[in-house]
């Protein structure tokens, strides 16, 4: 069956429907074909693929990821995923968590240290790293807050 | 219980024509798992597309790989063009197509010849590089080029076909074509052939989809899927169907191969009867901006390119994702359970071109 | 052409290359151009060979393996580096994963350009290969001679 240009769809959603995006796609018999990464406004793009094997349409899954954010391994639905994850997480410096396989950052064992993450980018992601942990620093140091017990008068309130 | 020992495969093997190393963890000469490791081609090319301009980028994306050059070099074209709403002019479409036809049956020969080398048939080896010699001379001839090309541009191809290249080409196609004839008895009839390669590797339909492999690897174990058929450059007006087969062993990936070969034959002289007049490029002004993925069918599978720009003469982004790259996961599952004397056979069968896997 | 007085067997390795001029070595080696019809033959066995035609740039995965290869390999020998990737680094000399061409990792003879280098360049290479190896391996003979009468004098 001949299907001239077929459909190509764009889904954007957040971080955490990711699972549960992948998990529908998986349901529906869609095969992954490429997870593609690109650092996008000092942000990581990160394009996953599924195609139908009848139809030929291509549904992209785009995620926005924060350059200190780690996204979870989508290897428990598509086990064969570990070597894309492998490379964003070499060649961008993408933390994913859960891989099943991590190469952790041998998978190409190249010299040069995260090549596709150019010097902008490395320092906006050192300034956020900063004001993470300064932000957590000053919840650390907040005073706890006073409880008071009040007793009512007779009765139950 | 045996006793398991861990052989490594490569890189330098006499069977392997590009480096790759496996591990195999094996015992009593049968291979439990292998391990792949890579890494030895990688060039790092996409991250040249920050430093040349995106209508230099053309070269360095056609020399990813030298078998597969031509098809790196159209996706890249068709993906900027798809950016910048270019419509490529119609003849410029078919000689793409007959082009890449070419591209693949030249691929297929080459293939051939190797994994008659791997079980030891020197003579179909030296037969089937000695067809694919009346291939080179017709690209030769049309583009100056036996291996790498650099026909393709954004907006469409700076060279063309006169009269005398096109009578030269069909009866270089009518010499392809006969001699292959001869040579297909040997292939599908010689008892050598069949008992190095029947029920060797099987893999189901499903597994195949489960593993996400691609190309003819794939429509050996039964799964209709060639890009060809969503009608890109000029396959719409072409009349074909994919060649599958179930059996799902290296057999039917020779098969699915060689059937393959003649469908191309005919898809030339199909493009060449058709083709229009007209002109061969359309000139490209301005800077991309914007994001396109493109599909198309390369000797060993869908390949898939990507391109992201931000409104400058630099990409941003440039990926391919290529055919054996999805086709390794097979390959590891294929091995286990395999015999250590079938490694050789079982990792040319996927057809694994490790400098398109690594760019 | 000297006369015929060895014949020398060819190794051919990918370092990190296109595998464009891999196809045109093993091209050459086919009939059509047939380069054997010089008694030299394509061996996978690196102690076995004496010509060493190396192709592609150099990464720093491939630079021990060449060097083994080379180490493995007796002397006399001769090292050809075919196609311009493997001869400066090529179209990719500015990548940010090659070092450069395959004099970076091992000596170098004879250098073959073209991307891809074509069959009737690489027999060229070959047959300028075969003399030098005819006359290292000459040298290499007086040498043992020469080494042979010293142990006998001594």
């Amino acid at each position: 069956m001949t299907v001239i240009e077929p459909v190509q769809k764009f889904e954007d959603v957040q971080k955490g429907d990711l699972l549960i995006t992948v998990m529908r796609k998986r349901q529906e018999g869609l095969r992954l074909v490429q997870i593609c990464c690109a650092v996008v406004n000092n942000q990581y793009e990160v394009l996953y693929s599924f195609t139908d094997d009848d139809t030929y349409v291509l549904t992209n899954v785009r995620v926005m990821v924060g350059l200190n954010d780690t996204i979870p391994s989508i290897c428990d639905s598509y086990p064969y995923a570990n070597y894309y994850e492998n490379e964003m997480a070499e060649m961008f410096g993408l933390k994913i968590e859960m891989i099943d396989g991590d190469y952790h950052g041998k998978f190409y064992r190249i010299d040069a240290e995260e090549p596709f993450l150019n010097e902008k980018a490395k320092e906006a992601r050192a300034l956020e790293a900063e004001e993470i942990r300064k932000a957590a620093e000053e919840a650390a140091n907040m005073p706890e807050p006073e409880i008071k017990v009040v007793k009512k008068e007779g009765g139950v309130e | 219980m045996g006793i398991q020992s861990v052989i490594p495969f490569g890189p330098q093997h006499p069977v392997l024509p590009e480096p790759i190393h496996l591990d195999l963890v094996v015992e009593d000469e049968v291979v439990k798992e292998a391990i792949p490791n890579i890494g030895f081609i990688h060039r790092g090319l996409e991250g040249l597309a920050e430093k040349r301009d995106f209508n230099e980028m053309v070269y360095v994306a056609e020399r990813t790989c030298g078998i597969c050059s031509f098809g790196h070099g159209m996706g890249y074209c068709e993906a900027v063009e798809k950016v910048m709403n270019v419509e490529v002019p119609e003849r410029a479409k078919y000689l793409r197509t007959i082009w890449m036809e070419f591209s693949r049956v030249h691929s297929h020969l080459l293939w051939l010849g190797l994994t008659a080398d791997a079980f030891g048939f020197e003579s179909l080896f030296y037969e089937c590089w000695r067809i694919r010699e009346h291939v080179l001379d017709v690209m030769e001839a049309t583009t100056g080029g036996r291996i790498i090309f650099s026909v393709n541009q954004i907006g469409g191809v700076h060279r063309d076909l006169n009269e005398d290249q096109i009578r030269f080409l069909k009866g270089e196609l009518d010499q392809i074509e006969k001699d292959l004839k001869n040579c297909e008895k040997t292939l599908f009839g010689d008892m050598t052939v069949q008992k190095r390669t029947r029920g060797i590797g099987v893999l189901t339909k499903e597994e195949v989809h489960d593993l996400g492999a691609a190309g003819p690897f794939a429509r050996a174990s039964g799964l209709k899927y060639d890009m060809r058929m969503t009608g890109y450059e000029a396959y719409g007006k072409l009349d074909f169907e994919p060649i599958i087969s179930e059996e799902g062993d290296c057999y039917a990936r020779i098969l699915v191969r060689t059937k393959e070969i003649f469908q191309s034959i005919q898809l030339i002289r199909q493009a060449l009867d058709q083709l229009p007049a007209g002109d061969l490029n359309v000139p490209v002004k301005g800077m991309p901006k914007g994001e396109a993925l493109v599909r198309i069918e390369q000797p060993r599978g869908e390949a898939i390119y990507y391109v992201n720009a931000e409104n400058s003469r630099f990409l941003n982004r440039f990926r391919i994702r290529t055919p054996t790259f999805a086709n390794l996961p097979g390959l590891c599952k294929m091995l286990q359970g395999a015999n250590y004397a079938d490694v050789g056979i079982l990792v040319v069968s996927i057809d694994p071109c490790i400098s398109c896997t690594e760019r | 052409m000297a006369n015929v007085k060895r014949s020398p067997w060819i190794l051919h390795y990918d370092g990190s290359s296109c595998n464009g001029c891999d196809i045109e070595v093993l091209a050459s080696m086919t009939p059509v151009y047939d380069a054997e019809r010089l008694g030299v033959e394509n061996t996978g066995d690196p102690m076995q060979a004496d010509i060493f035609l190396i192709t592609g740039g150099i990464n720093s995965q491939t630079a021990p393996v060449v060097k083994q290869l080379y180490d493995q390999m007796p002397r006399p020998k001769v090292v050809v580096a075919v196609g311009i990737c493997a001869c400066t680094g090529g179209v990719f000399k500015d990548a940010y994963n090659i070092r450069g061409g395959a004099d970076t990792v091992i000596p170098v003879d004879i250098y073959v350009p073209g991307c891809a280098a074509r069959p009737q360049a690489i027999i060229d290479g070959i047959i300028r290969a075969r003399e030098l190896f005819q006359k290292r391996s000459e040298e290499h003979d007086a040498l043992m001679k020469e080494k042979k009468r010293e142990r006998r004098q001594a």
